[in-house]
């Protein structure tokens, strides 16, 4: 059959989509895939999650990773921070694992005697950098992580009268372990609607976790020696271009039946909110500077609501918790893929 | 919230429900027809049914639980029902209404049963065409139809429905479904209730065989009749009998006035109109019954009347209307051995325009002896569908006036006057003792002695017969000691509860103790008591005449409800005359039927003539008949098969008829014996044919050609009843044939429709796909291209984006740019800007590429079968988008 093709007409081999569709190296997209094969030369096979995370980043969100241990989520935010470059080499990643006696001023800092000056001078916690990966979030008491929480969302932190504002690229990666959940406190639904989107890592496939066995000690090697790729301003311009991203009228209305949608359906309890609305926007359109348009386009609807919208609503049950979103998508991008072009 | 698909629904309800009301159409007519359903025609029902269905099927779509509802819905049905069923409404309409209402909700819930179940149960239809088919098949064997058209018409929709929903119904299903796989099961499925359903319908054609015979034989005798003039007149009979005990029974029951019942019921449908041309002076009309037959033979077992077929007088005439040539009439005087008497006897016209009674049933008074068909003006063919002329001996002494009291002097006088002609009659003598014992037989029995014992109680000391029979008048319109009046009528006399009186005789209930009937129970009685008194009389059955309206006197119209029975008495020299017993009936008086307007009759024929057709010219409006049988201003004349004369015939202006149906010149057939009819006033003036004046002679008067108004040809079916019994089955079997042929040719016109609109609608896109056309429009009929190309190959997009659908599914199997296309178009259509002069050139080269290149994994074979497969057709104009 395939001969038949060539043979028969050679015309249709010359045929080929324009160049322009294919690549355009000039676009600020085309940074961001260095930086997703720098961190997948480390991370193995979870590419979606590096463009997930990669698209909060820019979004000037924050992250919420849920798997269990040993899936990589740790490799995975030390990789991105690697691959960033600070002001003086790699961007500044802190890491903090959540403990039940943790104390707010273990994460903001505290004020220290200074003998010399005769002064309190402020010691600035760990919540003072680039990159902050909050380790097994839900084991701190909720004083922690409510003040984490707080700066998540201010981007500042008042300590007595005075502000100290964060860095211009703050970025939290916070995982939780659905396993062992005695003694944790779980995040109330408030505090993860903050979080842009909550993912899951889950296993790799077969092939490439033979891959990571095979190449254990190299993998190790490149973990220690990431190159950074992309520098602070690199990420800062991305976000300002992310927010000159067209999106269409249909796929703002889309965007709205979605949300209504969620509030309305018969398998949840409790639908999203305005916020969650707002967030999926901005996603969007991070989403879609990471595939190199200015456009979004119903593709990244379908890739993009099930991660933003699954933590912030409350299901019914088990069934309706794999399905709902998946069918109000479904009839969306049914609804979306049918229209006809304006004329 | 259940998502309802409203495609999907309005395609479930035009191609499943609408034609299942249709098929119910038919077969409700026929159960309507069968079972008598008073009131109710077809298309009432058909909409109730249809109401129901299309409910329910609306209302279960959207997830209403059926038993709550379907439950409410009975409930509701049933305390209605009981509402209305203990509710009386004077004396008789409560049972019909209630009768009615429960025929109606019948088939209501079985619509919104039906309606449920089509859109729940896959395997309802399989039920359903069963139920349809089996209830055709008793339909027919019960309802011995006349003609295989009618029997078609029953068996042959519901075959083809059978085929049909299942076919729409698993179609449906696999779209509900999505399946694309299940395409066989549907046509193995079908193809075994194909079986299933020949099978049935080879049943029926052996249940129908003996009717078959039944209907040859029917035409057998009619051929026969026509050759001998006797035998005819008993065929005549019969098949009135025939008629009135069958086919009219749809209308009214007759049946109901032979005996005697515990309810009878009336309907108030207009039978038909009557002109009828007897006054007692210029100005007071004089009305007289109009009988269907009379009654001879009674019954004392069944209490009920029986029409007698070796009665030795024949004392009614019976002809056919229909089969005498309109203008042409039927006579038999034979029939008038006791009525035509010396005295007081006149010859009265009557005119019968017939509504809703069969055409076939001949109305007239009791003493007719002529039937003339007529046309009707044009004015009146909707409301009446046949008239004719009847010619009756009518005494002068007769008359309806005899029970009613009335105001008018003129009928008092008149009253008066002809109880003093009666009472100077002859006695019974001289007359022929097998008349009398004939006329005069009452059964064996106590309770008959007992009602002769009555009369002679009430007739004593009366010497003459009038005087007897007024006695007997009198006391049942006596009172009794409370004032009241003794009989009094009604339409629900009850059975008989009085255990005192033997074996429970509803005759004797009335005479004897409740004193409550209709008019059989007056008839019957006053029939045993005449006869016991040795006077000879006999039961007619027909219609009450009321004379009701003092506009157009002559004129009167009959409804159903004026059906009755009354005793004729034979009295010497006057023969017989109408004595109705029967007491007048307070309901029926205060609420009448109204009145129509008089079918103004036709302008008076002055030239009919009757010949094979020999000439048509269809351009100069000519035809040439060989006259055989003339009618010249009323004087008939005939001519002998040797000097039968050509004419030539002006139909400019001419009507053509065949039957009641009009037609066009063009379908006159040569040969067809017709009928011309001239209304020309100044062929009025030609004077009658002198008696030994030769025919060419007498024609000269006439004018050459003569200017027809009216031509009636035989229908075409009479045609046939004309012909061998041998081709009546050859046409039999035509007919089946050419039905088969249209069946045949309408399921190769859906099949074809089928096959052809998916390739249809892909050449329209690639066409326009080549045009020049706006870059938006390019892209579109690309985009749709490909989905619809794809869609017939059997790999439907399904729920995934068109990008990862194109990247996935499409181009890795093609080798396609459909990704690249893709995320032009959506570029396009999200990005609002222009597309670049490469992109447009790569639209522009798409089509070709993208066509050649699918279609090149597929043989030829596999193309076609991919491309005529309707259930992705379908599936595919369902979800294609409708918004502009």
């Amino acid at each position: 059959m395939n001969d038949n093709i060539e043979n028969t007409n050679p015309d249709h081999q010359r045929f080929a989509p324009p160049s322009s569709v294919i690549s355009s190296p000039d676009s600020p997209g085309h940074k961001i895939d260095l930086l997703i094969d720098n961190i997948g030369k480390v991370v193995k096979g979870h590419r979606e999650q590096i463009i997930q995370i990669i698209t909060c980043l820019i979004a000037k969100g924050h992250i919420l990773l849920e798997d269990n241990p040993g899936s990589g989520k740790t490799v995975m935010a030390k990789t991105l921070a690697y691959s960033l470059s600070g002001v003086e080499g790699h961007s500044d990643f802190k890491r903090i694992q959540f403990t039940p006696d943790l104390l707010p001023m273990d994460l903001i800092g505290t004020h220290l005697y200074d003998e010399g000056n005769k002064d309190f001078i402020f010691k600035k916690g760990p919540l003072f950098s680039n990159i902050l990966l909050a380790d097994e979030i839900n084991r701190a008491s909720p004083k922690v992580q409510s003040a984490l929480l707080e700066c998540m969302a201010e981007n500042q932190i008042s300590i007595g009268d005075k502000t100290y504002k964060l860095e211009d690229l703050f970025f939290v990666i916070a995982t939780q372990n659905p396993i062992e959940m005695e003694g944790t406190y779980p995040l109330p639904n408030a505090q993860l609607d903050r979080f842009f989107m909550k993912i899951n890592f889950g296993y790799v496939t077969k092939e490439i976790e033979l891959e990571i066995y095979k190449k254990q000690l190299e993998i190790q090697r490149s973990q220690d020696t990431v190159e950074s790729v992309l520098n602070m301003k690199d990420i800062l311009m991305l976000r300002s271009k992310a927010e000159e991203v067209h999106v269409d009228d249909e796929i703002i209305v889309s965007i709205n039946n979605i949300i209504r949608q969620t509030r309305e359906h018969s398998g949840i309890v409790l639908g999203a909110s305005v916020r969650a609305g707002i967030i999926l926007l901005k996603c969007l359109r991070a989403y879609a500077i990471i595939h190199k348009r200015n456009y979004v386009i119903e593709d990244d609807l379908a890739s993009l609501v099930k991660p933003v919208l699954q933590h912030r609503l409350l299901f019914k049950n088990l069934g309706a918790e794999s399905n709902a979103i998946q069918s109000i998508v479904k009839s969306e991008i049914d609804r979306l893929s049918r229209l006809n072009l304006k004329k | 919230m259940k998502h309802i698909n409203y495609k999907e629904l309005a395609f479930g309800l035009i191609f499943l429900i609408l034609p299942t009301i249709l098929i119910m159409y038919p077969l409700l007519g026929f159960l309507a027809e069968y079972y008598s359903l008073l009131f109710i025609n077809k298309h009432f029902l058909v909409s109730i049914f249809a109401i129901g269905i299309v409910t329910a099927y609306l209302l279960h779509t959207t997830k209403i639980r059926f038993l709550i509802l379907f439950g409410l819905l009975l409930l509701v049905i049933n305390i209605v029902y009981n509402a209305i069923s203990s509710v009386p409404f004077n004396e008789f309409d409560a049972y019909y209404v209630a009768n009615r209402f429960k025929i109606n909700t019948i088939i209501f819930v079985f619509g919104w049963f039906s309606g449920f179940a089509i859109s729940k149960w896959r395997y309802y239809l399989i039920f359903f065409s069963i139920l349809l088919t089996t209830l055709s098949v008793i339909l027919i064997s019960d309802l011995e139809m006349a003609s295989v058209n009618e029997m078609i018409w029953l068996i042959a929709p519901t075959v083809l429905y059978l085929f049909y929903a299942l076919f729409v119904k698993e179609l449906l299903k696999t779209i509900q479904q999505q399946e694309n796989t299940n395409y066989l099961m549907v046509v193995l499925r079908i193809l075994l209730f194909a079986l299933i359903a020949l099978f049935l319908f080879w049943l029926t054609i052996q249940l129908l065989d003996s009717k078959l015979d039944h209907i040859q034989n029917e035409i057998t005798k009619s051929k026969n009749e026509g050759d001998e003039d006797d035998s005819g007149e008993d065929e005549d009979e019969k098949d009135s009998k025939k008629d009135k005990n069958g086919s009219s029974g749809a209308k009214f029951n007759l049946d109901d006035y032979l005996g005697l019942r515990d309810r009878l019921k009336v309907s108030d449908e207009l039978l038909f109109c009557a002109n009828i041309d007897n006054f007692i002076n210029e100005t007071t009309p004089n009305p007289q019954y109009i009988t269907l037959y009379h009654l001879n033979q009674y019954n004392p077992t069944l209490e009920q009347f029986e029409i007698d077929p070796d009665s030795i007088v024949r004392d009614l005439f019976l002809p056919n209307p229909t089969k005498i040539p309109q203008y042409f009439s039927q006579q038999n005087d034979s029939v008038l051995k006791y009525d035509k008497m010396e005295r007081a006897t006149k010859k009265v016209k009557s005119t019968i325009y017939i509504a809703g009674l069969d055409p076939e049933v001949f109305v007239a008074p009791s003493t007719a002896y002529a039937c003339q068909p007529i046309s009707i003006e044009d004015a009146f063919k909707e409301e009446y569908k046949f008239a004719y002329n009847v010619y009756s001996e009518v005494s002068e002494l007769n008359s309806a006036y005899f029970v009613y009291n009335t105001s008018e002097q003129a009928i008092i006088d008149y009253q008066e006057n002809r109880y003093r002609t009666l009472r100077k009659a002859k006695n019974y003598d001289d007359e022929d003792e097998d008349f009398m014992r004939y006329y005069t037989e009452v059964p064996e029995g106590d309770l008959y002695n007992q009602i002769g014992q009555l009369a002679d109680s009430l007739a004593e000391g009366d010497q003459t017969t009038i005087d007897k029979i007024l006695s007997i008048r009198n006391y049942f319109l006596s009172e009794d000691e409370n004032g009241n009046p003794l009989y009094t009528y009604t339409l629900t006399p009850g059975k008989p509860t009085d255990p005192n009186i033997p074996n429970a005789s509803m005759l004797g209930e009335f005479i004897f103790n409740t004193h409550e009937g209709y008019c059989t129970y007056f008839a019957t009685s006053s029939l045993f008591m005449l006869r016991s008194l040795g006077i000879p009389s006999r039961v007619a059955v027909g219609f009450m005449t009321v004379d009701r309206s003092y506009k157009t006197p002559g004129w009167y119209w009959f409804y159903a409800d004026q059906a009755h029975a009354w005793t004729q008495v034979y009295i010497p020299e006057y023969g017989w005359l109408d004595f109705d017993m029967t007491v007048s009936n307070q309901v029926a008086e205060e609420a009448p039927q109204p009145d129509g307007t008089p079918p103004t009759p036709p302008t008076k024929e002055s030239f009919v003539g009757k010949g094979l057709i020999t000439v048509v010219d269809t351009i100069s409006k000519r035809m040439e008949v060989r006259v055989d049988q003339m009618i010249i201003n009323d004087n008939g004349i005939t001519l002998d098969s040797t000097n039968v004369i050509d004419m030539n015939f002006d139909v400019n202006q001419a009507k053509v008829f065949a039957g009641e149906q009009p037609i066009s010149l063009q379908n006159v057939k040569l040969g067809d014996t017709a009928v011309m009819v001239s209304f020309d006033y100044k062929l009025a003036r030609i004077r009658t044919k002198k008696t030994n004046e030769s025919i060419e002679n007498y024609m000269q008067l006439f004018p050459d050609p003569l200017t027809i108004m009216e031509v009636h040809v035989p229908e075409i079916e009479e045609e046939k009843l004309g012909e061998e019994p041998k081709d009546e089955e050859e046409s039999v079997i035509k007919t089946i044939t050419d039905w088969s042929i249209y069946v045949l040719a309408l399921i190769l016109l859906i099949v074809f429709i089928l096959v052809c609109s998916p390739i249809c609608y892909f050449w329209w896109l690639s066409s326009k796909a080549k045009n020049k056309n706006s870059v938006t429009a390019l892209f579109e009929i690309n985009y749709k291209n490909a989905h619809f190309l794809l869609n017939q190959m059997g790999i439907p997009r399904g729920s995934q984006t068109p990008m990862i659908y194109a990247r996935d599914d499409v181009d890795p199997k093609f080798g396609t740019h459909l990704e690249a296309f893709i995320s032009i178009y959506q570029k396009l259509k999200y990005s609002g800007d222009e597309p670049t002069v490469e992109e447009v050139d790569f639209i522009r080269g798409f089509h070709s590429d993208f066509n050649s290149k699918v279609l090149s994994q597929y043989s030829t074979s596999e193309r076609f079968l991919n491309f005529i497969k309707p259930n992705k057709w379908i599936h595919y104009m369902l979800n294609l988008n409708l918004k502009k």
